[in-house]
């Protein structure tokens, strides 16, 4: 859906973009993260057409977004990290302006805005001025002008920036019913915990480099690990010392009832820890496979160093279908 | 009109039916005041309404026009119209229109009742609809040049300021007050007729088709502005197609009976000079840009360098070209070879110094640009443009001064152009101002790159 090849781009006396390359695959929610400065806004804004790349290009469900861009954001939804409203406009004469703006024809630009709104929760506060609403209905009104138009990508810069939790939950809750309407999404943010919710993949930038893009979960996976959560039915305050008598084990974190491991992606290596810990009388309940937090994956692979040997050999391309 | 979105949004924010009752209202009580008591002579009561029409389409119509920008990159809603699929054709008139609609409401109504004023009195109807023509193609003019240097301080990134906004606004003013007041007074009260290259046309209808023409220019500047900001690439032909019609119409003026084409040609040249200053102090000078350029020059993509090419750059090589042909073209010898002509004043005064100036004088304009150049490469790039003109001017006046009072009129030629008589003197200060300034800028440029060995050790 979104074809990113070769992007460069400068600062004065910096490099923000150094050959970035990836694809994203349709219907996917796509956390851009990486520490601040590393070059997310950039590789955004490049990829909305606001900015010219050096080098390199981005196509959009076949159209080079930058060889004509009005045509592109017609394709398109983006929300900047500070985004404004037009507080003297009703909800819905900003849906309506917007829903023109991008091209919808007049005769369906009402609809398009009843629609939008419904979709973000907005059809009692139509007739509300913008600038009469709060933080959180302000996000949405403007996610919802974004989407107005129906695009088939949406990317979003720190989305949840000054949110409160209930209003970060709504937010997740709409994005994911707006991947299962057709979207791919691309969130960027550094605060990890917000994109937990609802990203099913994770593209890590560091320094203008793509370190890695992958499903979330194959981060870990690909260093020949996996990480599994292990539940007793009857609590035993010896389970952390069992575990950590294992050779070959990482205890993530446990207590008396639980606890999260990492080990190798070996199934014969599972029955055998199994059957040590039945051995040992420990009453287990369930032993699965714990899906790798998004906080817990970027640490795990910024500790692990291998994103130095990747940009060591030149920039990663990540492809995932 | 309606169709465009932009247009309609702006007419939502500015127009309510109460708004529209208060114009009306007060513009009726104040022809009622000015026609009832008939104390008033109609030449009053029509010069207060022409005024009453400039204070409105003058200052409000282009506080309006800077803040039909202003207000979005203020209100963080730039970036989302960037966003938006409007084409930069439709942003332009949307927002000149829309942004300005309600002071041009409120002038145009002034306007039909001086109008009404005036018919009362017998005035003739094309007196009349000339004057009210020119009056609406100097706002048009006005609030177009008011947007177009609000764009151009958005993309130096310098419009967050409201004395940046002034700033815009002023440089309206000073378009309508030029129209308003300069060529309107010499359309009407100057001589009855303009020569332009020979051919002699009435004073009011050469004003009002210039005015027109130049209109028409703005607003196609507007929408190539507005295309460069949506991200389009604008190859340069734009600005060398003004730039021709510019140094034409300035030729043409120049062009009296009794003319040398050396003469003619010193017009375009001047021009030229101001409008190197001008393209320059208004592009934003990225060396990131430049680079590009060059790097597409380098691999033969000549229609990629050429959206890089700096239009300051464009208009100092053909100014300097036109230089040299002037300088092949001036006469060896005396007032008697030029007419009657600023020409002529300036050789009275400089004689044969006049070639010697005019070269001199175009490596002193690139002392200045390199200067300039190397204040915009450094750590202040935000001030460097004011900065650097504020340096220039105390070289160009104090400094010369004091010079020319310590070391003597002959020293002058280290901080300005002249002809000191010595030919070392007179070039050999500004020649190695400019290759150490040269020197200076391509350090302070490559030092902006990313070093190669940076990004290999990466």
């Amino acid at each position: 859906m979104i074809d990113i090849q070769h992007l460069t781009y400068d600062y004065p006396g910096r490099r923000a973009l150094d050959n970035v390359s990836a694809q994203i695959a349709p219907l996917t929610i796509t956390a851009l993260v990486g520490p601040n400065g590393a070059g997310k806004s950039t590789l955004l804004r490049i990829c909305a057409a606001l900015d010219r790349p050096f080098a390199g290009s981005v196509t959009i469900d076949g159209l080079d977004v930058h060889d004509d861009p009005r045509a592109a954001h017609q394709r398109m939804g983006f929300l900047p990290d500070f985004f404004g409203l037009y507080d003297d406009l009703t909800v819905q004469q900003c849906l309506h302006y917007r829903a023109r703006a991008q091209g919808v024809v007049s005769s369906s630009a009402a609809a398009a805005a009843q629609r939008a709104a419904e979709r973000l929760d907005l059809t009692d506060r139509l007739k509300d001025k913008a600038g009469t609403l709060s933080r959180g209905l302000r996000q949405r009104l403007a996610i919802a002008q974004a989407i107005i138009h129906d695009p088939k990508v949406l990317m979003l810069d720190e989305p949840a920036s000054g949110l409160d939790p209930e209003a970060r939950i709504a937010l997740a809750a709409v994005l994911r019913r707006l991947r299962d309407d057709g979207m791919t999404i691309v969130v960027s943010s550094h605060i990890l915990a917000e994109l937990e919710d609802y990203s099913t993949h994770m593209m890590i930038i560091r320094d203008g480099r793509l370190v890695d893009y992958a499903p979330i979960g194959h981060v870990a996976q690909t260093l020949g690990r996996v990480r599994l959560r292990l539940d007793l039915a009857d609590r035993s305050d010896a389970l952390g010392g069992a575990l950590r008598q294992v050779a070959d084990l990482t205890v993530v974190s446990d207590d008396a009832g639980h606890a999260i491991i990492e080990m190798a992606d070996e199934p014969l290596a599972h029955a055998a820890l199994l059957k040590t810990l039945i051995g040992q009388d420990f009453k287990i309940a369930s032993f699965a496979p714990d899906r790798l937090g998004l906080q817990d994956a970027y640490l795990t692979h910024v500790k692990s160093g291998a994103a130095q040997k990747v940009t060591a050999g030149g920039s990663a391309g990540g492809s995932v279908q | 009109m309606m169709g465009n979105p932009e247009f309609t949004r702006n007419l939502w924010l500015q127009f309510s039916w109460q708004r529209v009752l208060a114009a009306v209202i007060i513009f009726g009580i104040i022809y009622y005041a000015g026609t009832a008591s008939g104390e008033l002579a109609t030449s009053t009561m029509a010069t207060a309404g022409r005024w009453l029409f400039n204070i409105i389409i003058g200052l409000w119509g282009t506080r309006r026009a800077a803040d039909a920008l202003a207000e979005e990159v203020s209100g963080n809603t730039w970036e989302t119209q960037r966003m938006s699929g409007l084409s930069a054709w439709q942003m332009v008139w949307g927002k000149l229109l829309g942004g300005t609609a309600y002071p041009w409401f409120c002038g145009l109504l002034c306007l039909a009742l001086t109008d009404v004023i005036l018919i009362q009195a017998g005035e003739r109807l094309s007196a009349i609809a000339f004057f009210d023509l020119y009056s609406v193609l100097s706002g048009a003019l006005a609030h177009a040049v008011t947007l177009g240097v609000a764009l151009l301080l958005l993309r130096k990134a310098q419009l967050r300021r409201r004395l940046m906004v002034t700033f815009a606004q002023i440089c309206g003013l000073i378009a309508f007050a030029n129209t308003m007041i300069g060529d309107i007074t010499a359309a009407l009260h100057g001589p009855d007729i303009v020569a332009w290259f020979g051919a002699v046309y009435p004073a009011p209808m050469f004003y009002l088709v210039s005015l027109a023409v130049f209109c028409a220019w703005a607003w196609f500047g507007l929408y190539r502005l507005m295309r460069a900001e949506l991200q389009y690439s604008n190859w340069p032909w734009a600005w060398c197609a003004f730039l021709a019609f510019s140094m034409i119409y300035a030729a043409g003026l120049a062009d009296q009976p009794g003319q040398t084409i050396a003469a003619i040609l010193g017009a375009p040249v001047g021009l030229g000079v101001v409008l190197v200053y001008g393209s320059f102090l208004a592009e934003p000078k990225d060396g990131v840009r430049y680079r590009w350029g060059l790097a597409a020059l380098r691999q033969g993509n000549l229609a990629k360098a050429l959206t890089f090419l700096p239009l300051w750059l464009i208009t100092y090589v053909v100014t300097t070209i036109l230089a040299l042909v002037l300088i092949a073209l001036l006469p060896s010898q005396p007032t008697a070879e030029i007419g009657q002509t600023w020409l002529a004043v300036w050789w009275q005064q400089y004689g044969p110094h006049t070639r010697i100036m005019l070269a001199v004088g175009i490596l002193f304009v690139a002392r200045d640009l390199l200067f300039l150049l190397l204040l915009n490469f450094g750590q202040w790039r935000q001030r460097a443009d004011i900065a650097g003109i504020l340096y220039l001017l105390i070289a160009y006046f104090p400094l010369a001064w004091i010079v020319a009072f310590v070391g003597g009129p002959h020293l002058l030629s280290l901080v300005l152009p002249y002809d000191s008589g010595n030919v070392v003197l007179t070039f050999g200060p500004a020649l190695v101002q400019v290759i150490v300034l040269a020197v200076f800028v391509r350090q302070r440029w490559r030092a902006q790159a990313v070093p190669d060995a940076v990004l290999a050790a990466a």
